[in-house]
């Protein structure tokens, strides 16, 4: 009731710049015609954008490193994540909330822990970390975000569609495979980008496990930070920020799925 | 545990379809994947932290305390007691900010819920490096607001770059989406007839919010404040870029003993400690909301 309240807007106002800031001064950085870090007034230019597609540490960080390992582990994620969602709601199985708390385990161990713990088992174990483990990690990180979607999505179903559908002559299977899932596909669908989103921004993880060949590019960027590049890191972000809102819109527009956590 | 507990209508559905007996089919693959990729990992890390440090062969199995011994060593002390600090005030800012929030996205119209979300979902999406990149351009000596506030005659007053505020800026910001969403979703299981209820008999609004929707958003508002905190004191990247040499925190001191002093035993123990951390906390949030459960289920 107090949702129009005068003062409660400005605050939301200025929480919400607060959020946006960086953000938007990077994309402001990314325009900027020379290599000082500023938002430029009046000329702009693609020079960075250019460059970034030029050098080939930053593209191959993102069309080599970032966007298959995104693919690979969102497809992994999407594919364990909607199966357990699916036993989670469905199966009987006893002590259902304690399995709920542990499938959600991902989203609370810090992931610098797993990044670290990866990279310990991989080394101790003889080989030097790379795509598998980086792909590993990054799907661990996104099957709790499709559980969430997929499951969320699986208990709104009315469950009189499939007895609709079994009295029709449909077996169970048939009923879920023909019924159920074909109602899924938009969540599936938003899982999988989520899954994707997680990978393609992570830093924590792959601060450990990101080798000299699977240097991603959040890795890139922040590398590029500490030996104080150019401007090129702020294109870079720019894609980066461009992918993630694109992708976010499409959940939202495409597949009307309310995004949050 | 947040989310989908609320969510599970129980047993009804759950007990539907009888076909499933092959339940092992649907969660086993995430089991092994839990198993190979969390607990065995986790189990080795603890392993380690009780092994002797070997130069040549990173550990050797000799049992020690001296790991643990080390971290009372008063620099390490300060570098826990700085990052569990930073976690708190990170986590009480983001509770004082995301609140009226998550107020507001549980009131607003539909419409306005979509653009509102976005505009919170998508700066949580953006890999936090580059949200520290951000805040080190807007606050640096050279920085955004310095050239700004130069060029209106102000000279360069800002100098918080390199200072534990600068790391807890950026952190808020890094942080405020975890504690909205899950704050979101609880306001908007109270009703709003509650809110008129309690203004009819005489509340204002502070009263309103002080005495019905923070007590009946607590269990949302207490789990987004677990994510931030675990969040917070779990970051190697934005203390490196926003904190300088001054304002290490653990998780830098675990990466620089994995990655560059090799000294695996040691960040094990670290890591260990900073589980332990998250661990404790999980617990005490559950039995916390269990005897909220209880206390509400008497009062009713």
């Amino acid at each position: 009731m107090y949702g129009r309240h005068p003062v409660l807007r400005l605050l939301i106002v200025c929480v919400l710049a607060f959020l946006l800031a960086p953000i938007l001064v990077v994309i402001g950085v990314s325009f900027n015609p020379t290599s000082a870090f500023r938002i430029p007034i009046g000329a702009v230019s693609m020079r960075w954008y250019a460059r970034f597609f030029a050098t080939p540490t930053f593209r191959d960080a993102l069309f080599l490193v970032s966007l298959p390992v995104a693919l690979a582990a969102s497809a992994l994620a999407t594919v364990i994540g909607s199966l357990a969602a699916i036993g989670l709601v469905r199966a009987r199985i006893a002590a259902r909330g304690a399995f709920e708390s542990v499938f959600m385990l991902p989203l609370l161990i810090p992931s610098i822990l797993l990044g670290a713990a990866m990279y310990l088992v991989s080394v101790s174990l003889g080989f030097r970390t790379n795509f598998l483990t980086l792909v590993l990690g990054h799907m661990l990180l996104g099957i709790p975000y499709v559980i969430r979607v997929v499951g969320s999505a699986l208990v709104a179903i009315d469950p009189r569609l499939e007895e609709a559908a079994r009295s029709l002559g449909c077996t169970p299977v048939q009923a879920f495979l023909r019924v159920v899932v074909p109602n899924l596909r938009s969540s599936i669908l938003s899982g999988a980008t989520f899954a994707f989103i997680v990978s393609f921004s992570d830093i924590n993880l792959a601060l450990f496990v990101a080798g000299p060949e699977t240097t991603t590019l959040p890795i890139q960027i922040y590398s590029q930070i500490f030996w104080e590049g150019d401007p090129t890191i702020a294109a870079a972000s720019t894609v980066q920020i461009i992918i993630v809102g694109t992708l976010i819109l499409l959940m939202q527009k495409i597949f009307k799925i309310r995004v949050g956590l | 545990m947040p989310a989908l507990s609320s969510s599970l209508p129980g047993e009804a559905i759950a007990a539907y379809p009888p076909w499933i007996p092959g339940w092992v089919w649907l969660i086993g693959p995430y089991l092994l994947v839990l198993i190979g990729v969390l607990v065995l990992p986790l189990a080795n890390v603890a392993a380690i932290s009780v092994f002797t440090h070997d130069p040549r062969a990173f550990w050797s199995a000799r049992l020690t305390g001296a790991n643990y011994a080390r971290l009372l060593d008063p620099y390490y002390v300060q570098v826990l007691v700085r990052t569990l600090r930073i976690g708190l005030i990170t986590t009480v800012a983001c509770a004082a900010l995301g609140f009226p929030v998550a107020y507001w996205l549980a009131r607003c119209s539909r419409r306005v819920v979509t653009i509102g979300l976005f505009l919170i979902v998508m700066p949580m999406m953006v890999s936090t490096v580059i949200r520290s990149f951000g805040w080190m351009v807007l606050l640096g000596r050279t920085g955004v607001i310095n050239v700004a506030s130069e060029a209106l005659g102000l000279g360069r007053w800002l100098t918080i770059m390199n200072t534990e505020a600068a790391v807890v800026i950026a952190l808020v910001q890094i942080c405020l989406p975890l504690l909205v969403l899950p704050t979101m979703a609880a306001i908007e299981k109270v009703p709003v007839s509650l809110e008129e209820a309690a203004s009819n008999l005489g509340a204002g609004a502070i009263t309103v919010f002080r005495r019905v929707l923070i007590p009946l958003a607590a269990p949302g508002l207490a789990s987004g404040a677990l994510l931030v905190f675990v969040v917070a004191i779990s970051v190697v990247v934005t203390p490196a870029l926003m904190g300088g040499r001054s304002n290490r925190m653990l998780g830098n001191e675990i990466y620089d003993q994995v990655i560059t002093a090799m000294n695996w035993p040691f960040a094990s123990a670290m890591a260990i400690v900073l589980i332990a951390v998250v661990l404790a906390l999980l617990g005490l949030s559950l039995a916390a909301g269990r005897a909220l459960a209880r206390r509400s289920v008497r009062g009713a």
